[in-house]
């Protein structure tokens, strides 16, 4: 150990510390050199980088000046050493402009113009702003090393080079107030405490050397550094900031990672090209394809080509930062189909318009809907066969006119061409009649037929006319033998629509039906058909006591009924089949006091969410 | 000449076949499309039936019966029903209807019942024909003589009735003697008879002894 202190002693101490001073200093330039040129913007690094660095160069400078073999080379030493002073004066007015976010730009600029005239005086000196005149050197013990300290006449510009010190200072403090005021009172103490406390020591310092004959070398550097290490802590500390924030950041991750992979749903990011970029599990275990496979999937590949233009418009609308929706029928691994319902938004990743979106498995809701429908039919249908045996006499009657007739003249017939003076003419009469009434025998049944039978629902071009005048058939024998008058008022070139048939001829029978049962004998019933507006509207008026206005509103509910033997299902059933026909179905009081019903159809059936057809 | 039905019904093709069918088995056929019209037509006099829908706007087919009774009209009703209404059919054949048939009838049946409704109105004819004839000729009687007729009707004897009436028995036998001519009645028998007919009510002698009764 003796031989290891011995031999320390011989570097000399102040040769070692001032070469680790060297070694922190640009160490720590490096270090944040670097930072700022990962992160352009990090100006604040970049003027601590420069701090750093023009400290080392002094503390080289310094470990210069204490060897100097020669007063003209102490001298020459000594005007070299105002270039990192001056560096590192600039770069501190920046770290402090930049870190602190606060200062007077005008202040800055005056000091670092200031210091900059400083640097020059430096140069045009005889030997350099400290000293006029340099008349020998003075060897002292410093740290165990054996250091020059000049000798000679101080230069009265030195008062001004330690002033501009004293203006980065006020600089400094200005802005470490404004800064607290800010609320960054913690940095503005460290930052603008720190330099004050340095800066001040450094001038004091080197007023001390040239002018006190304290007989040291410059140790400058020293209080450098001490700004350096302190603003170096300071930074760390973002350092360390950013390291927690990386854990708070994998911990969040970890979270949204379980979330995205466990969401019974699948999640999906597009490239704006189309390409499937990112998915959750879900997509692995829907698709069943495998993340190579996918990583070669666009958006277009999942569905049927039919649908490319639903997809199309909700990416559109996707785009437009709307939430872009469709339900469609998805290919799957192994040409397996199912029904999802597909959201995407827009999301602007790296600049670029991607799209992010979660996908739902339909399959249990299609089931329930489809559950739903049947059930409806079923109501639908149970809805006519009652209808259809309220009417049942009326029908049969309906049937027994034309059969009556018929028989009637076939009777005729037979016995006209048994006689001599057969009458040709007659005979073909008949003949028309007969053939003339069986057709609309048969009318009776084909209408009768298709409310009885409980067929698939099928979409089709219907004629709003030829329904009114089927349903007006049915009911024909009823109204007569209730003494009720029909009347009938079609608007010619009705629009054709989209639907089914039976369901609307069952909405119209039973308005009708409501309207005879309310009009009693000698009553009067008009069923219009007209456009209004964009849509085809039918409506059923009759000149009956009317509905009460309180019932209004209560009318379409279900098992509401104002008919002493009513179930209160009909008008509701109504209803279903105008909405589910994309219309509406209302009611209010007719002019002349009695009830008028009417429903407004559109283009076609309503299709929701595109592939549920009702 | 032949027998003449009508036809009301407000279904033109049951109608017109109808006329056909009646037509072609010999029946002279006038059709109306509803009651009214019929009631607006003036009835010929001659050998006749109805043939009546049930059901039709306006007056409807037991209404139009219901009036026709009122009227004591003499037109035989058939109901033509195209459904079978019990009630309804009860009703019409209390207040006198030939039949109801159903549509669509049979063609045997159909003519069936108008032959028996034509052979009804020929005789409630032939019948009203004689109680005309019967009350022309009780018109002609004077006062006293009809008050003989009554009680001779009755059965009473010619003493009995000269006392009830205050007139001696021989005024009786002569106002008797012109009671026959006039009737052209040829015995008592003819009397009560031509009496019923014309719906001439007997007239008891108050000096008859109960012992004389009939």
């Amino acid at each position: 150990m003796q031989s290891f202190g011995s031999a320390l002693a011989s570097i000399g101490w102040a040769n070692i510390v001032w070469s680790m001073m060297i070694a922190v200093s640009m160490t720590l330039a490096i270090v944040h050199g670097l930072v700022w040129l990962r992160r352009r913007d990090a100006w604040a690094n970049l003027m601590f980088a420069l701090l750093a660095a023009s400290t080392g160069m002094m503390s080289v400078i310094e470990l210069a000046m204490m060897h100097a073999p020669t007063v003209e080379a102490y001298g020459e030493l000594g005007r070299w050493f105002h270039v990192p002073v001056w560096t590192a004066y600039l770069s501190a007015a920046g770290f402090v402009r930049f870190y602190l976010l606060a200062g007077r730009t005008w202040l800055a600029l005056t000091a670092c113009v200031l210091r900059t005239v400083a640097l020059i005086i430096n140069f045009l000196a005889p030997v350099n702003i400290n000293m006029r005149e340099l008349t020998g050197l003075d060897y002292i013990m410093f740290l165990g090393t054996r250091v020059a300290t000049p000798v000679g006449v101080l230069n009265p510009w030195m008062i001004f080079a330690q002033s501009t010190l004293l203006l980065l200072l006020v600089y400094a403090v200005d802005a470490s107030v404004t800064s607290w005021r800010q609320n960054r009172s913690r940095r503005a103490v460290i930052v603008g405490g720190t330099l004050s406390f340095f800066i001040g020591l450094a001038a004091l310092q080197a007023v001390m050397v040239y002018a006190t004959n304290l007989r040291a070398p410059f140790i400058g550097s020293i209080f450098f550094l001490g700004i350096v290490s302190v603003m170096a802590y300071e930074l760390s500390r973002d350092l360390l900031r950013s390291l927690q924030l990386a854990k708070d950041l994998e911990r969040e991750r970890t979270f949204l990672d379980a979330v995205f992979n466990g969401i019974p749903g699948m999640i999906y990011m597009y490239s704006p090209e189309g390409k499937l970029l990112r998915w959750n599990k879900r997509v692995e275990i829907d698709s069943g394809f495998t993340a190579n496979e996918l990583m070669l999937k666009n958006a277009a590949d999942w569905i049927e080509p039919e649908d490319l233009p639903l997809l199309e418009e909700a990416w559109g609308k996707a785009m437009k930062h709307e939430q872009g929706r469709i339900v469609v029928n998805m290919r799957m691994k192994g040409d397996s189909r199912g029904p999802y319902l597909l959201t995407g938004i827009r999301a602007d990743i790296d600049g670029q318009p991607h799209l992010v979106g979660v996908g739902i498995d339909m399959s249990e809701q299609t089931k329930l809907e489809l559950e739903l429908q049947e059930s409806r039919r079923e109501m639908a249908h149970m809805n006519r066969v009652s209808t259809m045996g309220l009417l049942a006499a009326s029908i049969a009657h309906e049937l027994n006119q034309p059969l009556a007739a018929i028989l009637s003249n076939a009777r005729a017939g037979s016995r006209l061409v048994q006689r001599p003076d057969l009458d040709v003419r007659e005979v073909a009469n008949i003949f028309e009649d007969i053939a003339r009434e069986d057709k609309r025998a048969a009318e009776v049944i084909h209408g009768l037929r298709s409310l009885m039978v409980k067929k698939a629902p099928t979409e089709e071009d219907v004629c709003i006319n030829e329904i009114v005048e089927s349903a007006l058939a049915l009911v024909a024998g009823e109204a007569r033998s209730r003494g009720v008058t029909l009347e009938k008022q079609v608007a010619p070139d009705l629009p054709p629509l989209r639907g089914e048939a039976v369901q609307l001829k069952q909405v119209l029978l039973n308005l009708i039906m409501n309207a005879i049962e309310a009009v009693g004998h000698n009553g009067r019933i008009v069923v219009k058909s007209e456009v209004v507006g964009e849509c085809v509207r039918v409506s059923v008026q009759d000149n009956g006591p009317g509905i009460p206005a309180d019932q209004l509103p209560e009318i379409f509910e279900p098992f509401y009924t104002v008919k002493e033997r009513g179930m209160g299902v009909g008008l509701p059933i109504c209803r279903l089949i105008v909405q589910h026909h994309g219309g509406s179905i209302h009611v209010e009081k007719a002019e002349n006091g009695g009830a008028l019903f009417y429903f407004d159809l559109r283009g076609g059936l309503k299709t929701d969410e595109g592939s549920n057809k009702l | 000449m032949s027998d003449l039905v009508y036809i009301v019904d407000d279904d033109e093709a049951v109608r017109i076949g109808l006329r056909r069918q009646l037509e072609s088995a010999g029946y002279d056929v006038k059709i109306f499309a509803s009651a009214d019209d019929f009631l607006a037509n003036k009835l010929e006099d001659k050998c006749s039936c109805l043939i009546l829908d049930v059901k039709m706007p306006g007056l409807s087919g037991p209404d139009l019966h219901r009036r026709l009774v009122e009227e004591k009209s003499l037109l035989p009703v058939i109901f033509l029903s195209g459904h079978a209404d019990v009630p309804g059919s009860v009703e019409a054949m209390k207040r006198g209807a030939v039949d109801i048939l159903l549509k669509p009838a049979d063609d045997a049946t159909l003519l069936r019942t108008v032959a028996a409704a034509l052979e009804k109105s020929r005789a409630s004819r032939l019948r009203a024909q004689e109680i005309s004839e019967a009350k022309e000729r009780v018109e002609r009687l004077t006062p006293r003589e009809l008050d003989v007729f009554r009680r001779v009707i009755a059965g009473s004897m010619n003493k009995h009735i000269a006392h009830d009436l205050g007139i001696v028995e021989q005024t009786v036998k002569f106002h008797r003697g012109s009671v026959m001519t006039k009737l052209e009645a040829k015995s008592v028998a003819d009397l009560i008879r031509i009496a019923s007919i014309a719906g001439i009510e007997p007239e008891k002698s108050d000096s008859e002894s109960p012992s004389a009764g009939v």
